[in-house]
């Protein structure tokens, strides 16, 4: 993959100074959306803080709660424990009978919910707890309540690269088998829906897919023809996003989030190996942002055109007058008065608009990264950034940059990632034995998607890991990593929904923001190093690098052992070994 | 699990050293010149680069082989073609050099250029761990070392042990990395430890003098907090991370173990 070409030219009139002030660009041009001056946004880190944070914004909510999402419980407890459910909260605020403390009647506040949902895929996921195959009523397609307390959203890839969010029937969102409760309350949440409330689902149309179809064959070299089909069939609309108040810029807030509103999304830093407030659930790490500022404007657009695109024929809700009349510019003021300073950009994957908005935001940030890049995502498997962090670091090589930049990964791993048991091991490892036959590829090119292997990444100084909780007795417990960040150079980060895969780059649809902030971007990087390597994270890269090292080292070894982590880092690529390079 | 059936003896490893044909002069001055170009712009200077190493390449340069190799992986200054990859590491094997056994090994972990398997990867880095390659008996150490079972691993350690002390007799720094790593957690020896971690920082492993100044820096592994030590280390680490190719074969004069006193200048 090509870096993108950042050649500029200024015209800098020194009449009347001397002093010019020049950055890197950071802002893709082909975005949809420009960048937006004076936003406030506030990291939050894991489900605890986020979902507080939305629970907040939702109950003080006065004109207006927009909700688009991948998935929806309405019984899962955004504040936990005892905290009230996520369905009751909505529909309390929607409810035009409600009464507050002091037995008044609230006015109702207008709830839209945007889930996406395709019928097909909801066969093996149910990512809208309780609601049926096209309404029936409840549970999956497969019959009310079926599923294990497998999470809902977190599937692991299978090996060819391929990460199907709903091709997986062992990969269930339903409730808890034990849940009954909250089957009940989903079934009659689904059933009956306050005036003021619209929930509608939101898919691609046939067309929709033979155009994405058609845009992956056009990319010469790119998905082979099993896998256009895939990626077409199984599109999915992965933005996750709130909008609270935007009529009202003095109140409004937004969210862009990594987290879904999936009751097996919410943790706490600590990851505990084992947690009742968790409902049973394995450890989850993901991260979010509340934003405000005129990229509420964005937001706004985009949720306004993805919710009339979903339009259902029987329409309960207007938009009113004043929110039609709101510019980006009416939200600077109520931001800046916050403490609002930061430069931002929503930029999307969407399919059904041509806009790579997010793709063009990673390569740009990759090939200014002079210093370190760090992912924590989901996924890792867009094999043209390998590529392009090559590019970058051999471009800065040959330029005489004297020092080289690190790469840090935070991700999962693939089931069993290709494990050898030690008793077959031991029997290939015997001396004098003949030399097994090989299966050579066909020349050519590999498939795009695939996983990463330690080739890959040769060259470059990179720490690939993923993150386990330690349990009592030896016991370790993977902390599934959701986020989807990257950090760049303690100077730009951008935050949302896209993972680190064709699906994201190219074909679903996606909602990050982007911002040069260093402040921010340090903020992130000194909260989530913290948590993940047991310790404050220095400034100087090499020596975090070799820090990383040794605390992956000494965790390999801990583990093998059977004893305690001192920290939750692990080596991903921990049984590959480096190709020979010779002198 | 069932350790009946296993045959340790066929486990057993005897060091060797890596021995192989000389280079042809041309071919190896062709090759150096290659190198020195990718040393400084692998991109800009790519087509040179590959010709140089096909020229080397039919003078049955090895190195030439493995380098091309790699280029056809990454597709700098080629067509990316795993399966290039392969064949030529196959030409090394055809001239009897154990390197090729391990690249092949790596290629079959990984699934370059071949359909992965692990098997057969393995089979591969022992042969050429008993042809000498060091780098397959540093793989091998620490697969063997990794291992979960932890009777299993304590009957194979001795093996470990040997296949890690022959590569890095054979001046593999990181073999004494790992095995510094050994002493220090599974059999708790920090004397041990400290002596090989010592040993890889002569050769200037940058990763074994981090290790040396944190363990004196924060006392661990029932060593005494040193700061002044650490600090010796610290600096050596440094120096390192500035210039990758520097080694400190005094490094016992410089930044002595305890219980040698430090050096006072």
């Amino acid at each position: 993959m090509a870096l993108t070409d950042t050649t500029a030219h200024a015209d800098i009139a020194l009449n009347s100074q001397r002093e010019v002030r020049l950055t890197m660009p950071w802002f893709a041009e082909n975005s949809k959306y420009p960048p937006r001056p004076t936003n406030l946004i506030e990291p939050l880190v894991n489900g605890e803080r986020a979902f507080a944070a939305v629970h907040e914004a939702i109950a003080n909510a006065r004109t207006s709660i927009d909700i688009i999402s991948w998935g929806f419980d309405p019984s899962m407890r955004l504040i936990r424990p005892g905290g009230e459910r996520l369905g009751d909260l909505l529909r309390r605020k929607a409810d035009k009978f409600a009464r507050n403390d002091g037995t008044f009647l609230e006015p109702s506040v207008p709830v839209r919910i945007l889930i996406w949902k395709n019928a097909i895929a909801n066969m093996g996921e149910n990512n809208i707890i309780g609601d049926g195959l096209i309404g029936s009523g409840g549970g999956t397609a497969l019959g009310s309540g079926v599923g294990g307390l497998e999470s809902a959203g977190g599937g692991a890839a299978t090996d060819d690269g391929f990460n199907a969010y709903g091709d997986n029937h062992l990969n269930s969102a339903a409730v808890r088998a034990l849940d009954d409760e909250a089957r009940a309350f989903n079934r009659a949440w689904f059933r009956y829906q306050p005036l003021d409330m619209e929930f509608r689902t939101r898919d691609f149309s046939f067309y929709d897919r033979a155009a994405i179809a058609d845009q992956q064959r056009a990319q010469s070299g790119m998905a082979g023809a099993s896998r256009t089909g895939a990626l077409a069939a199984f599109a999915s609309h992965h933005q996750k996003v709130i909008l609270i108040d935007y009529e009202s810029p003095d109140d409004a807030i937004g969210f862009v989030m990594g987290h879904n509103l999936l009751r097996n999304y919410w943790d706490t830093d600590s990851h505990e190996y084992q947690s009742t407030v968790r409902d049973g659930f394995a450890p989850w790490q993901d991260l979010s942002c509340r934003v405000r500022g005129p990229v509420l404007f964005d937001l706004n657009e985009n949720f306004m055109t993805a919710w009339d695109r979903a339009d259902t024929g029987r329409n309960k809700m207007s938009w009113s007058e004043a929110r039609r009349a709101r510019r980006a510019e009416d939200f600077i003021a109520p931001a800046q008065r916050r403490g609002g300073a930061t430069l931002a950009q929503i930029c999307r994957t969407q399919p059904q608009e041509n806009d790579k908005g997010i793709l063009a935001a990673y390569r740009l940030a990759l090939a200014n990264a002079r210093n370190y890049v760090y992912f924590e995502n989901q996924y890792f498997r867009y094999r043209q950034f390998a590529e392009l962090l090559r590019t970058t670091r051999r471009r800065l090589k040959a330029a005489g940059w004297r020092r080289d930049f690190h790469i840090f990964v935070v991700t999962n791993t693939p089931d069993d990632h290709g494990r050898v048991n030690t008793y077959d091991m031991l029997a290939a490892l015997g001396q004098g034995q003949m030399m097994p036959a090989m299966h050579k590829n066909a020349s050519g090119q590999r498939d795009p998607d695939s996983a990463l292997r330690t080739a890959d990444l040769e060259g470059v100084n990179i720490h690939v890991c993923t993150l386990l909780a330690s349990g009592r007795g030896g016991q370790y417990k993977n902390i599934y990593v959701h986020s989807k960040l990257l950090l760049v150079d303690d100077v730009f980060f951008t935050l949302g929904s896209a993972n680190i895969n064709t699906r994201s780059m190219e074909t679903d649809s996606e909602l990050n923001i982007a911002a040069p902030a260093p402040a921010l971007t340090r903020q992130w990087r000194e909260h989530l190093w913290r948590i993940h390597t047991g310790a404050a994270p220095g400034e100087d890269m090499e020596t975090e690098f070799d820090r990383w090292e040794r605390m992956i080292k000494a965790n390999a070894s801990d583990r093998k052992l059977g004893a305690a982590l001192a920290a939750p880092l692990v080596e991903f690529f921990d049984n590959e070994d480096a190709w020979l390079a010779p002198d | 699990m069932n350790t009946d059936k296993i045959d340790w003896q066929s486990l057993e490893f005897t060091c060797t050293r890596e021995q192989n044909p000389p280079f042809d002069p041309e071919a190896d001055h062709w090759y150096r010149t290659a190198r020195n170009y990718q040393k400084k712009d692998e991109e800009a200077f790519a087509t040179e680069i590959v010709a140089l190493y096909r020229q080397a390449i039919d003078k049955n340069h090895y190195n030439a082989m493995l380098r091309l190799g790699l280029m056809y992986i990454q597709g700098v200054g080629v067509q990316p073609d795993e399966r290039a990859a392969v064949d030529l590491a196959e030409r090394v094997i055809d001239l009897g050099v154990a390197s090729g056994y391990y690249q092949i090994g790596v290629f079959l972990q990984q699934g370059i250029g071949v359909r992965p398997d692990r098997a057969a990867s393995l089979a591969y880095m022992r042969k050429a761990a008993d042809m000498g390659n060091k780098e397959a008996q540093l793989a091998i150490g620490k697969k063997l070392i990794g291992i979960k079972e932890k009777d299993i691993r304590e009957r194979v350690a001795p093996v470990a042990v040997a296949m890690l002390d022959c590569a890095f007799g054979q001046g593999l720094a990181e073999a004494s990395y790992e095995l510094a790593w050994y002493y220090a957690k599974d059999t708790q020896e920090t004397a041990h430890a400290l002596k090989a971690f010592q040993a890889a920082g002569k050769l200037g492993h940058r990763q074994s003098l981090y290790n040396l100044y944190s363990i004196f820096n924060k006392g661990e592994y029932g060593v005494d907090k040193d700061p002044v030590r650490a600090a010796c280390y610290e600096r050596l680490w440094r120096e390192v991370k500035t210039n990758k190719d520097a080694t400190f074969p005094k490094l016992d004069r410089i930044c002595p173990l305890p219980p040698a006193p430090m050096p006072k200048f």
